[in-house]
């Protein structure tokens, strides 16, 4: 067994162990940390695919952004002891697990079926490495772009892709805009708060009581003679 | 110095660790059977043990500064009894802490309070691995290097979010959230910097930006452009925000909130977080280092050419030249950090949201397409060979000009408007609210 396959062998372990400890735990905080582990090992695997790029975006996007977004979330509601181990009733469950594994097939048939890989290699681009770009930035005239690197991507997406990515971008403004009317809750109401007059203060919670402190922190942080403490 | 003759003697003097290393039983062996697995294992082992060690006497180092800096600013002496003018004093306090007694609060989450602070090192600590210290002297020349920088960043964010809420205090609690909202939001003009930068550089590699930069000191990228001499000091503000240094050190402040997310650490595990607060010091002034102020090129031309010309003993030598250099341009960055720590006052969260989200996201904007438009007008040849030299003076003339018409307009300080109390609507308008999920 070569040495790549030992550490493939590895981090297929950890990454599939952690994604059902990520399943079964209880608590949701654990959850989101098995499953930012489990981010962070296919990370791992995209390296070993020599996709550096895809690695770095992968830790700094999903297992940065997005789980920190998550567990942040998970914190802040703050759920009580006894709804940790609420678990959904049965036939949600049966009907959840079944589509886990019509997923899985459908991701594992490719695999496991022989005429599926040849016909999906039809779709690549021929021969990656000898793929010729036009010049990038400092790589001289027609640089030929190693597979897997930042410039390939850049080209790729930005090329032959360029449809796909933009539609794909303009489906997130169009969640975040919604993001934004969800959020907001009452914009009539806000309206009249604008002009100065006062309103009944927001439900307490921890974010709220932490605003009550931003207000003494007003009063507090007054400049003194003695500068900020050590 | 003395971690960096380690540091030159570590990774430049290859052919010095060939001979001793390949005669050992098993390492020998495991050399020449894997020469490909094993001599980057090798590498990286020999680099994370100098990088801790790097980490420990900078961060004993910059402690014993901070409060001889404090100390100055402030009419005092500083520490003064242990050691010659109280050089050891920065040691007695980590061996204090080592001996310190390690407590976990009964209530809190014991598996995430233990690893929290070692994902908060462990985040700073990889940073180390892509920061270059000379021609040869880098752990890992990644050609991702500069988002490797990015994405380990976050990884630290993690850390402090198990560590605050692990701790199972309110002041904890408080401090983690103020510290995420504060990160995650200024990693957004620092990473526009980033791309700023890489846009005319063309390479995600540390070394790569390095190397763009060489020759006299105007071919640096601060002076590449007007537009790139702005976007320094705009990563330069980030940073201390994401370093939450003064005036943006919301998340532990101290005379509000205790100690921000490590309230409840004590100990080792205490000063992990220490050590990663000011190792974080380092990476971003060096980063910056790197970015703009040329890296480990010294800005004398005929240097850098030796530099890069050199070989045998005299390659050892520009190595240390090299390491020399950026670890200048780093602790000019950090005593300036320690600077401003020292003048300023704190200010407020609303306010620092304001001046990410308000201030500092489009003036990056801003930086990111008029330095490409320039690049793309000026093609970097504009007045044949002397151009770059031309860019500087448009540089430090546009700022001269920015500058005296701001003391022009200066007004006098309203302490009224920027210190008078919050009404409540502006409470409730105020950006962290928003987190309520």
């Amino acid at each position: 067994m070569a040495a790549a396959d030992v550490i493939f062998l590895v981090i297929s372990i950890i990454a599939v162990g952690a994604a059902a400890l990520a399943v079964t735990r209880k608590n949701p905080i654990y959850s989101a940390l098995f499953m930012m582990v489990t981010l962070l090992v296919v990370a791992a695997v995209f390296q070993m695919l020599s996709s550096p790029f895809l690695a770095v975006m992968q830790v700094l996007l999903y297992a940065g952004a997005i789980m920190v977004l998550f567990t942040f979330v998970i914190m802040l509601l703050s759920l009580r002891p006894e709804e940790m181990g609420e678990t959904a009733p049965l036939p949600q469950r049966i009907f959840a697990a079944v589509v886990a594994l019509g997923v899985f097939a459908l991701l594992a048939f490719p695999a496991i079926e022989p005429g599926v890989p040849a016909a999906a290699a039809s779709l690549a681009p021929p021969a990656a490495e000898a793929v010729r770009f036009p010049p990038a930035a400092g790589t001289g005239d027609g640089a030929t772009v190693e597979f897997g690197a930042t410039a390939y991507f850049g080209h790729t997406i930005f090329g032959r892709f360029v449809l796909p990515f933009e539609l794909v971008s303009i489906l997130v403004l169009a969640a975040v805009v919604a993001v934004m009317v969800l959020a907001k809750r009452d914009l009539s109401k806000r309206d009249v708060a604008d002009d100065g007059s006062d309103r009944d203060p927001p439900p307490l919670s921890v974010s709220a009581a932490h605003a009550g402190s931003i207000a003494s922190l007003a009063t507090s942080t007054q400049p003194t003679s003695h500068g900020p403490g050590a | 110095m003395l971690t960096g003759l380690l540091l030159a003697a570590g990774s430049a003097g290859r052919g010095l660790i060939d001979l001793d290393l390949t005669s050992l039983p098993l390492v020998g062996e495991m050399l020449a059977e894997h020469p490909t697995i094993a001599w980057p294992l090798l590498m990286l082992a020999i680099g994370c043990g100098v990088v801790i060690g790097y980490i420990t006497v900078f961060s004993l180092l910059a402690v014993y500064a901070e409060r001889k800096i404090s100390a100055f600013m402030q009419s005092r002496l500083g520490p003064m009894e242990v050691g010659p003018y109280g050089l050891l004093q920065t040691a007695a306090d980590g061996l204090k802490l080592l001996a310190k007694e390690d407590i976990i609060p009964r209530d809190a989450d014991k598996l995430l309070y233990i690893i929290g602070p070692i994902f908060v090192f462990t985040g700073v600590w990889l940073s180390f691995v892509v920061l270059p210290y000379g021609p040869d002297l880098i752990v890992a020349d990644l050609n991702v290097g500069l988002l490797f920088l990015a994405a380990v960043a976050s990884i630290e964010v993690v850390g402090v979010l198990m560590a605050g809420w692990a701790s199972n205090n309110k002041w904890a609690l408080f401090g983690t959230m103020r510290m995420i909202t504060q990160l995650v939001s200024y990693e957004i003009p620092i990473g526009l910097s980033f791309v700023a930068v890489v846009a005319i550089s063309g390479s995600l590699s540390m070394q790569e930006i390095t190397l763009d930069q060489q020759g006299w000191f105007w071919n640096w990228y601060l002076f590449r452009n007007p537009f790139l001499f702005v976007g320094f000091f705009l990563y330069f503000i980030a940073s201390l925000a994401e370093t939450k240094r003064a005036p943006f050190d919301l998340p532990e402040a101290e005379s509000e909130l205790v100690a921000g997310f490590h309230t409840e650490y004590t100990g080792m595990r205490f000063s992990l977080f220490f050590l990663a607060e000011y190792a974080a010091m380092y990476v971003v002034s060096a980063t910056a280092a790197v970015l703009f102020l040329g890296g480990w090129c010294t800005g004398f031309a005929f240097i850098d050419s030796w530099m890069m010309e050199s070989a045998g003993f005299q390659r050892v030598l520009a190595n240390v030249v090299g390491l020399t250099s950026i670890t200048i341009k780093a602790w000019f960055l950090v005593a300036v950090m320690m600077w401003l720590r020292w003048t300023l006052p704190r200010i407020r969260l609303d306010q620092v949201m304001y001046v990410c989200l308000k201030v500092l996201l489009p003036f990056s904007f801003g930086v990111l397409v008029f330095s490409t438009l320039w690049e793309l007008v000026t093609d970097g040849t504009l007045f044949g060979d002397w151009w770059p030299l031309f860019q500087f003076l448009i540089s430090i003339g546009g700022f001269g000009l920015l500058m005296m018409n701001f003391m022009a307009k200066e007004r006098p300080y309203d302490i009224e408007a920027d210190f008078r109390p919050l009404r409540h609507s502006e409470v409730h308008a105020a950006p962290d609210a928003g987190a309520r999920g």
